[in-house]
C-alpha cells in the first residue's frame, strides 16, 4: 500500500525555526525536543522527495506563511525592537519554510469536495465536544469511586479511588483538552482538505494517508513518557475518515527508508 | 513626509532590463550595466533608510515597505557584485541569464512600492507586498542572487539578532499553546 504524509502547519513552522536556530547557533532552540521531533520527519521527507511521500495543501501553506509573518509583526510591537533584525529573521524563516515546501507536493483540492467534507468534519468534532462536556472533575471522581468500589477492599477504596482518578484523568486527557481548546475554523479546514486528499488518492491506488501534527488537542494523540496514550479524538478521526494522525517523529519512524518504498 | 521615489528609478530599471535581455541574446556582458545598477542601489538605499527611520513609529505598512526596499537593495547589490565578478572573469552570460530570471519579480516589487508612495497601506496591501517579497526571494535563491544569512548578519549585531530570534520563536510557541495546546506530555 502506498503511504502519503500530509504535513501540518505546526511541523512546518517548527522545522523552519530549527534550521534557522542552527544557522544562528541558538542553543536554546536546538535543545528543545519539540523542534527535534519535527525536523526528524522533515529530513526524512526530504530524502524521500523522489517518492513524493510528503504533501501539503494550500490552506496549510497559507497558514504557515501567515504564522511567520504574524510573529514578525508581534516582535515589532515590542519597544526597542529593531526593524532590521526582524527583517533578517523574517527573511530567513520564510526562506527555510519555502525550501521545506519545495520538498513536499502541493496537492490541489476540489472546492466542492472541501465544502462537503468541511460539514462532516464539523459534525465529527461537534459529537466529540458533546462527549468532552461529560468529562468533568466530578464525573471522573464518580467513575473512579465506582471502579474502586468494585475492585478494592473497603480499607483500600480511598487510595484506590485516588489512583483511579489520576488514571482516568490521563486516559481522557485528549477529550479534556479538546473541551478546553475547541477547534478553530482553520483546524476544520485543514482536516477537510486532508480527507479530500485521501478520497482522491484512493481512487488512484490503495493509500494510507498520515497527518503529521504536533497539535495534540485536535489531531495527534497525547503520548505519555511511559508509552501510554490518550487518543479519543485521534481514534475518532481514524474511524470516521481513515486518516491516521500522529506526531512527526512517530510518523518518521513508521516510514520506510527512502528507496524502500515503491510507488504504486 | 517620505521623499518621493526618484522618478528615474523605474526607467533606470527598464533600461537595465532591456540591457540584460541583450546580453543574454548576444552572449556578452555589457560593462555599463554595473554603473546603472550602482545608481539603482544608491536610490534604493535612500528609500530604505527613510523607511527604517519611519519604522520606529510603526504605522500600518511601514515595516512591509522597509522590508521590501531592504530586500530590493540586497538583491540589487548581489546582482551588481555578480556582474562585477563576471566582467573580471570574462564569464559567459550566466550572470545575465540569472539576472533575467530575477528581474520581473524585482520590477514588480519596485513598481508596487512606487504605486503605494504617499498612500495609506491597508492590511491587504501589506500582505500582498510580503507575498511579493517571498516570490522575489524564492526566484533570487534559485538564481543565486540572494545573500546568505552570514552576509546579511554583517550589517547588524549577530547577538541582537539571536536574542530577537529566540523571542520570535518563543512567541510562536506561546501563541500555538494559547490557542491549540500543542504539547506532548
Amino acid at each position: 500500500m502506498r503511504v502519503k504524509v500530509a504535513v501540518e502547519t505546526s511541523v512546518l513552522i517548527a522545522s523552519s525555526l530549527y534550521i534557522v536556530s542552527k544557522e544562528l547557533r541558538s542553543t536554546k532552540i536546538a535543545k528543545d525536543p519539540h523542534y527535534d521531533r519535527a525536523i526528524k520527519l522533515t529530513l526524512k521527507l526530504r530524502r524521500s522527495v523522489r517518492q513524493r511521500v510528503g504533501v501539503y495543501t494550500g490552506r496549510i501553506a497559507r497558514q504557515a506563511r501567515n504564522t511567520v509573518r504574524d510573529a514578525a509583526r508581534r516582535c515589532l510591537d515590542r519597544e526597542g525592537c529593531k526593524p532590521q533584525n526582524v527583517s533578517i529573521i523574517l527573511n530567513h524563516c520564510s526562506d527555510r519554510l519555502e525550501r521545506i515546501l519545495e520538498t513536499l507536493v502541493l496537492e490541489p483540492i476540489e472546492q466542492s469536495d472541501k465544502d462537503r467534507l468541511f460539514t462532516q468534519v464539523i459534525q465529527m468534532y461537534t459529537l466529540l465536544l458533546q462527549r468532552s462536556s461529560l468529562v468533568t472533575d466530578q464525573t471522573i471522581r464518580s467513575l473512579a469511586q465506582a471502579k474502586a468500589n468494585q475492585t478494592a477492599s473497603p480499607h483500600f477504596r480511598r487510595i484506590q479511588a485516588d489512583i483511579q482518578q489520576r488514571q482516568i484523568g490521563r486516559d481522557l486527557r485528549q477529550l479534556y483538552n479538546l473541551k478546553a481548546n475547541p477547534p478553530e475554523t482553520s483546524d476544520y479546514e485543514i482536516l477537510a482538505e486532508v480527507v479530500a486528499l485521501r478520497e482522491s488518492y484512493v481512487t488512484e491506488a490503495p493509500t494510507q494517508l498520515l497527518l503529521a501534527s504536533t497539535d495534540s488537542s485536535h489531531f495527534s494523540p497525547i503520548r505519555y513518557a511511559d508509552g501510554t496514550v490518550s487518543d479519543q479524538v485521534t481514534k475518532q478521526i481514524e474511524e470516521t475518515f481513515h486518516i491516521k494522525c500522529d506526531w512527526p517523529d512517530t510518523i518518521a519512524d513508521m516510514l520506510p527508508e527512502p528507496g524502500d518504498q515503491t510507488e504504486s | 513626509m517620505v521623499a518621493r521615489v526618484p522618478s528615474d528609478l523605474l526607467s533606470e530599471l527598464a533600461h537595465i532590463g532591456s540591457a540584460i535581455s541583450g546580453m543574454v541574446e548576444y552572449g556578452k556582458i555589457d560593462a555599463l550595466v554595473t554603473d546603472r545598477l550602482s545608481r539603482v542601489v544608491e536610490s534604493i538605499e535612500k528609500k530604505e533608510e527613510e523607511w527604517r527611520n519611519r519604522a520606529s513609529a510603526m504605522p500600518e505598512g511601514t515595516f512591509a515597505a522597509y522590508h521590501a526596499w531592504r530586500n530590493l537593495r540586497l538583491v540589487a547589490c548581489k546582482m551588481q557584485n555578480r556582474f562585477l565578478k563576471a566582467l573580471g572573469k570574462h564569464e559567459n552570460p550566466t550572470t545575465a541569464v540569472d539576472s533575467l530570471k530575477v528581474f520581473p519579480a524585482f520590477f514588480e516589487v519596485c513598481a508596487g512600492l512606487c504605486e503605494m508612495e504617499g498612500r495609506k497601506w491597508s492590511g491587504e496591501d501589506e500582505l500582498a507586498m510580503l507575498s511579493r517579497i517571498t516570490d522575489l526571494r524564492n526566484i533570487a535563491y534559485h538564481a543565486n542572487m540572494l545573500p546568505s544569512l552570514d552576509e546579511e548578519l554583517r550589517e547588524v549585531s549577530r547577538r541582537e539578532v539571536l536574542s530577537e530570534f529566540e523571542r520570535f520563536a518563543a512567541g510562536i510557541r506561546v501563541d500555538q499553546h494559547a490557542s491549540k495546546s500543542r504539547g506532548r506530555n
